[in-house]
């Protein structure tokens, strides 16, 4: 399917925070309750619209355990877009915050769009973190902050989007350099020209990523 | 191992020593180097150059491929091509040779159809590492020790071509390669994973970590999946896709249908350094698209995992072939049912294509077991599934108790947007709404009504029944959304009694609908809103338009022309039953913007009048009254004149009547109406009017009775016209006892005059008679028995004198022979005397009058009936003396009678018959009741006259006859002999008749060869 963009993303978190459920409420629209645990690194893509462009998330889901860190820390290099997610249920989830946020900044370009996301806000009556300390932590790293049911739905569809929309607007800004695949952003084939000529010369790089693809 | 991995099931049975270790036998203790299978066979190769093809069957054929080793083998899957790298000597570059196994050299083994070379461009000879044989035959790749790819494009079976190699490949040596589709190639080396564009030679790196020789392989022909010590990776074209960790030092990687097959070394527990401790190898097989692990076993040492048959095959050092023979999904999904692993037993059935039946068999399984387990939401999901196959009430029993609701209402609304709902489904689904809606106040039930879009597919009608029973406003919202205008208008007149509203949604409606329901429900209407009820039926009945439509709608701006909608008035008027008033308005408008109306609108506007003018005080009758007259009077009106009669007979509407009357021209109505209310003068004005016409009024006046006021006048006419006999009327008056002898005095004196005028003429006449009697009996007398001269000298015929021979008759006449024979027309009349009394041939016979009576006349009984009652038909006995030649002398006194009975005779007659006329209806009309009188209305009188004229003229046509042939015995009686002349069949043309007997020359029927044997109805 012809895309204008193609942003790829992360979902980084503790384990059973829910990000395997994210990525399946956002592409498949289905929660599935009981979800085995991911090995290594999973795959979702969908196309959204922003500013009337399609776009498309490519979005790779990691798993959370330890174990794998190693695996999935090399996924964070070519990724525009991350969704950090803890589980508002669960303390130490947010606790791990920290360690993840230093492992993202340090493993993926300095221009990625993080989003923290506090899950399972459904399970309001297990509630451990409040939504304020939420609110105060993405305050205090500069990140977009955002509660998600993964089982409801609500906000998922928003959290993704709007990860999207602030890195459009990078790029409009002329943040990030859109011929860098390294950024994990990729100019469609069919945009490949447009987009060069917008992002102002450089656009032979572009050009020929399109072509390849 | 990992610790962390996925599930782990057995899907493959072991059998152990597949091939009787006919291998074995055949490698001896030689060293499998590269094993490779396709087109149904398998290919081992071993350290000393041969190569061993190895069929299904377990034969082996074996050939010397190579005159020290074989490195690299490469059996295309479809040919009975085998790619090889080896060497014949040492220390020279490998050569690449290609066999074509279905054809034999002279030695009889497999024909090598080529040889070459490999080694790179540069032509530093380097050992060969890595080899692949795209499908089409035409692209052969070939990796090497020091990191260069060679690719050769061309037909590999052919020795043209040449080798190119590709730039940008690095130094590590290449582990790896594979095609995907004729354009890319992977490259997998020690350091990196590239693709290289076959055609643009560019060569993109997709990631900086590599793998060792055999841990690599094209999954599903389009990913790279490659296997590093902790993971295993995916590979697109455009990079790196999922990966799955597991761990351990990985030695092969095969790809068979969607499994991958992992060969891992066993890390044993005891230190590995003791070379007695046999080396073990494990093999995992992966489901890559379900996330298992179908098979995970260990075994001793690996020398390859073949794919071929359909199946994995085991190669081991010890040259046993051992076989993973996959389970078949029935038992695989049995597997997983006991451990109630549903959830994987669903993904495995749909990815393996299981049909629907058996898929929806293992949901509900799946929900039986979760049911069990006290799951019922998760259950229910699972038995949503099984909709359109399981029968639904397997289900539905499951959760009737109330707790359940909430899974039953999903399971019901499901069963509804996959239309596989019944109605009651519906009622069941609605039921539970109204239950649950009580429960927690949810409003299920209005989201349910309010979804206009019919998100759920359900049966309205029964919808609306089941609503109706709990929520009369969400019913008729429901009916409202879906225009199930019956349901609303019902619900609305029955339940709610809100007739405003009805009559509003009726307005709303567009004609069909608005006129249909306005019969249905227009009685009730009325009865309560009679006002708007009318207003709005006139508008049905005119020019009807939906209250939301514009008033004027666009077709009629464009200038089409709209044909108006209306309904008839007639199907409403019943409505109005016991609304007069507003019948009256309603009709009164209907008559007065359309003139076409039927006549039930007249009707019912007439009968109504009268019922509003009975029940209305004096005072407002007159207006009624003349309201009723002029639709009475008015030409266009189309009312029912006898109905409308009836009504006003019921209801006393004395002026409609009369008016009626006079319509129907029923005077004697009239005349007796105003004789019962005593308004004689009024009834002999009627009478007056109408008495030229049907003088049988003033026969009504007089037997009513009449005030003696009145008498004067009608006897004056009675008298005059002779309309009854004397004597009746006496008897008429004297049955009313207020009359006095002066009221009829007058009467009595001219009726007595009169008559006495008439018995003094007719005794006149009777002496007359007499008279003449007497001359014609002596006339008979001389002539019988008197002889008579023949005197005269003249033919009667030529006024010649006389010559013999002479016929000479009684009459006086004679003639010549010659003249007479010429003349007469019988031998026995005289011509000249027989002349006149012939009867003009104009005159039908009596029977052919009667038959073209009976056709002509539109009443062929009266007909049959009037001569009936004339006795026609009455037997006649008819006494006639002998018929006697007569003599010649009685010839004169004929002569004398004829002479009385002459035209002065007749005119006699005709005079006495008008004279005679009352006593012969007094005298008849009691003797014989007139069967016709009932049919033809003409008075009894009158027509006893008439019927008397008749009888004259045919007495007069007797008497006037000369021939006296006929005596009639019963002379005193008119009738009688009128009927012996008269008697239709005794003249009757036989001629004529179709039915005689005798045959008829113009009967072209006569001779015709019919066979009656042939008729079917001869009996």
């Amino acid at each position: 399917m012809a895309y204008a963009y193609l942003f790829k993303y992360i979902i980084i978190g503790d384990t059973g925070v829910g990000k395997s459920c994210l990525l399946l409420q956002f592409t498949d629209k289905r929660f599935q309750p009981v979800h085995d645990l991911t090995i290594g690194v999973e795959f979702g893509a969908r196309m959204i619209t922003i500013d009337g462009k399609q776009i498309k998330l490519q979005i790779w889901d990691t798993a959370g355990q330890e174990a794998f860190r190693s695996i999935t820390r090399s996924y964070y290099r070519g990724a525009a877009g991350a969704l950090l997610v803890y589980d508002i249920t669960r303390r130490e989830t947010f606790n791990h915050l920290t360690t993840w946020l230093e492992d993202a900044r340090q493993h993926s370009n300095s221009n990625m769009v993080i989003m923290l996301i506090g899950n399972k806000s459904d399970l309001e009556s297990r509630r451990e973190v409040k939504k304020e300390e939420g609110e105060a932590f993405a305050r205090e790293h500069g990140l977009v902050f955002m509660e998600t049911s993964a089982k409801t739905a609500a906000n998922v569809e928003e959290a993704f989007i709007n990860t999207a929309k602030e890195i459009y607007e990078k790029i409009q800004e002329g943040v990030f350099d859109i011929n860098n695949e390294a950024n994990g952003i990729k100019i469609g084939p069919q945009h490949s020209t447009a987009g060069g000529a917008k992002a102002g010369g450089a656009g032979a790089g572009g050009a020929a990523g399109g072509g390849c693809c | 191992m990992a610790f962390l991995e996925w599930r782990r099931f057995t899907f493959f049975d072991v059998h152990n020593n597949i091939d009787n270790g006919k291998i074995a036998e055949c490698l001896q203790d030689t060293h499998v180097t590269v094993a490779t299978s396709g087109n149904n066979h398998v290919i081992l190769c071993d350290l000393t150059g041969w190569a061993h093809l190895i069929s299904r069957s377990w034969e082996i054929t074996s050939f010397k491929a190579y005159e020290l080793i074989i490195t690299h083998a490469h059996q295309l899957p479809h040919d009975t091509l085998l790619v090889t790298i080896g060497e014949d000597e040492t220390g020279v570059t490998p050569l690449i040779k290609v066999w074509d196994w279905s054809r034999v050299d002279r030695h009889g083994n497999p024909k090598c159809v080529r040889t070459s070379r490999a080694v790179p461009s540069h032509m530093f000879p380097t050992p060969a590492t890595a080899l692949a044989v795209h499908d089409n035959k035409n692209l052969l790749a070939v990796g090497f020790q020091d990191g260069s790819v060679s690719l050769f494009r061309g037909d590999i079976a052919r020795q043209r071509g040449k080798m190119k190699t590709l730039s940008d490949t690095g130094t590590s040596p290449i582990t790896g390669l594979a095609f995907k589709d004729t354009d890319k190639l992977f490259i997998v080396s020690r350091n990196c994973i590239m693709v290289s564009y076959v055609n643009s030679e560019k060569c993109v790196v997709l990631d900086s970590m590599g793998a060792v020789a055999g841990c690599s392989v094209l999954a599903d022909r389009h990913r790279l999946t490659v296997a590093t010590s902790e993971a295993i990776y995916c590979y697109t074209t455009e990079g790196r896709g999922p990966c799955y960790a597991l761990e351990g030092e990985k030695l092969r990687l095969n790809w068979f249908r969607s499994y991958l097959v992992i060969t891992t070394s066993e890390t044993s527990t005891k230190p590995s350094g003791s070379s007695t401790t046999p080396k073990s190898h494990h093999v995992t097989i992966l489901d890559i698209q379900n996330k298992f692990i179908v098979f995970s076993k260990t075994f001793e040492e690996i020398d390859a995992v073949l794919t071929e048959w359909g199946s994995f095959y085991i190669l081991t050092k010890k040259k046993e072939m051992i076989y993973l023979d996959e389970k078949d999904l029935q038992s695989k999904l049995s597997l997983l049912f006991k451990k109630n692993l549903y959830d994987v037993a669903i993904r495995i059935a749909s990815s393996q294509h299981y049909d629907a039946e058996g898929l929806t068999e293992i949901y509900k399984q799946y929900g039986d077991h979760l049911y069990s387990k006290g799951d019922f939401k998760g259950a229910i999901y699972q038995y949503v599934k099984t909709i359109g196959w399981l029968e639904t009430s397997y289900i539905i029993r499951k959760y009737l108790e109330p707790r359940h609701l909430e899974p039953l209402i999903q399971y019901l609304e499901e069963l509804h947007k996959k239309g596989f709902a019944t109605e009651d489904h519906t009622t069941l689904l609605l039921t539970c709404y109204v239950k649950i809606d009580q429960h927690d106040q949810q409003g299920k039930l209005k989201l349910f009504i309010n979804s206009k879009d019919k998100a759920i597919d359900f049966d309205v009608d029964v919808a609306i029944k089941v609503v109706r029973q709990v929520s009369i406003d969400d019913a008729l919202s429901l009916a409202a959304n879906h225009n199930r205008h019956d349901w609303y208008l019902k619900m609305m007149i029955e339940d709610k009694k809100e007739f405003k509203q009805a009559l509003d949604y009726i307005a709303e409606l567009e004609f069909d609908d608005a006129d249909c329901y306005m019969k249905k429900y227009g009685h009730k209407l009325i009865q309560h809103e009679p006002e708007e009820s009318t207003e709005l039926l006139k508008l049905m009945c005119t020019d009807y338009k939906p209250r939301s439509k514009p008033l004027v709608d666009e077709s009629s701006l464009v200038g089409r022309y709209r044909e108006p909608d209306r309904s008839t008035p007639d199907d409403f008027i019943h409505m109005f039953l016991s609304n007069s008033e507003k019948l009256i308005i309603f009709l009164e408008h209907m008559i007065s913007t359309d003139v076409k109306c039927s006549t039930l609108v007249f009707d019912a506007l007439i009968e109504h009048y009268i019922h509003v003018w009975a029940k209305s005080p004096n005072s407002e009758k007159v207006i009624y009254e003349q309201k009723i007259l002029s639709v009475l009077k008015e030409p266009e009106s189309n009312y029912d004149k006898d109905h409308t009669l009836i009504i006003c007979q019921m209801l006393g509407f004395k002026a409609g009547i009369l008016h009626l009357y006079e319509e129907k021209k029923l005077w004697r109505a009239q005349v007796s109406l105003h004789m019962r209310s005593g308004e004689a003068d009024l009834a002999l004005a009627v009478c007056r009017r109408r008495g030229a016409v049907c003088p049988r009024l003033w026969l009504d006046v007089l037997w009513t009775p009449p005030p003696p006021r009145c008498l004067p006048d009608l006897l004056h006419v009675v008298a005059t016209e002779k309309l009854m006999s004397p004597i009746l009327v006496v008897d008429c008056l004297a049955s009313t006892p207020t009359y006095t002898l002066g009221d009829v005095r007058k009467y009595l004196m001219d009726v007595l005059k009169s008559e006495d005028e008439v018995i003094t003429r007719e005794q006149e006449l009777a002496t007359k008679y007499k008279k003449e009697i007497e001359n014609m009996k002596a006339h008979i007398q001389v002539i019988q028995h008197e002889p008579v001269t023949f005197q005269s000298s003249r033919c009667a015929a030529c006024n010649r004198p006389l010559e013999l021979p002479t016929v000479h008759f009684l009459c006086q006449h004679s003639y010549h022979q010659d003249c007479f024979q010429t003349y007469s027309e019988t031998e026995r009349e005289c011509p000249a005397c027989a002349a006149p009394s012939r009867r003009p041939e104009a005159l039908p016979h009596a029977a052919e009058a009667l038959h073209s009576r009976l056709q002509q006349q539109h009443d062929p009984f009266a007909v049959v009936s009037e001569y009936f009652g004339r006795g026609l038909f009455n037997k006649v006995t008819v006494v006639t003396e002998a018929p006697t030649p007569s003599p010649p002398q009685s010839s004169s006194v004929s002569e004398a009678a004829t002479l009385s009975y002459g035209p002065g005779a007749e005119a006699k007659l005709r005079l006495q018959e008008g004279q005679s006329k009352q006593i012969f209806v007094s005298n008849t009309a009691k003797q014989i009741p007139p069967k016709g009188s009932s049919i033809v209305p003409v008075p009894e009188g009158r027509m006893r006259v008439l019927e008397q004229q008749k009888y004259s003229s045919s007495l007069e046509a007797h008497l006037t006859r000369l021939e006296p042939v006929h005596v009639q015995k019963d002379r005193d009686s008119p009738i009688s002999s009128a009927i012996s002349n008269g008697n239709p069949f005794e003249e009757y043309d036989e001629t004529k008749n179709p039915f005689s007997e005798e045959s008829d020359p113009t009967n072209p029927f006569e001779n015709d060869d019919y066979d009656k044997n042939l008729n079917p109805f001869a009996s």
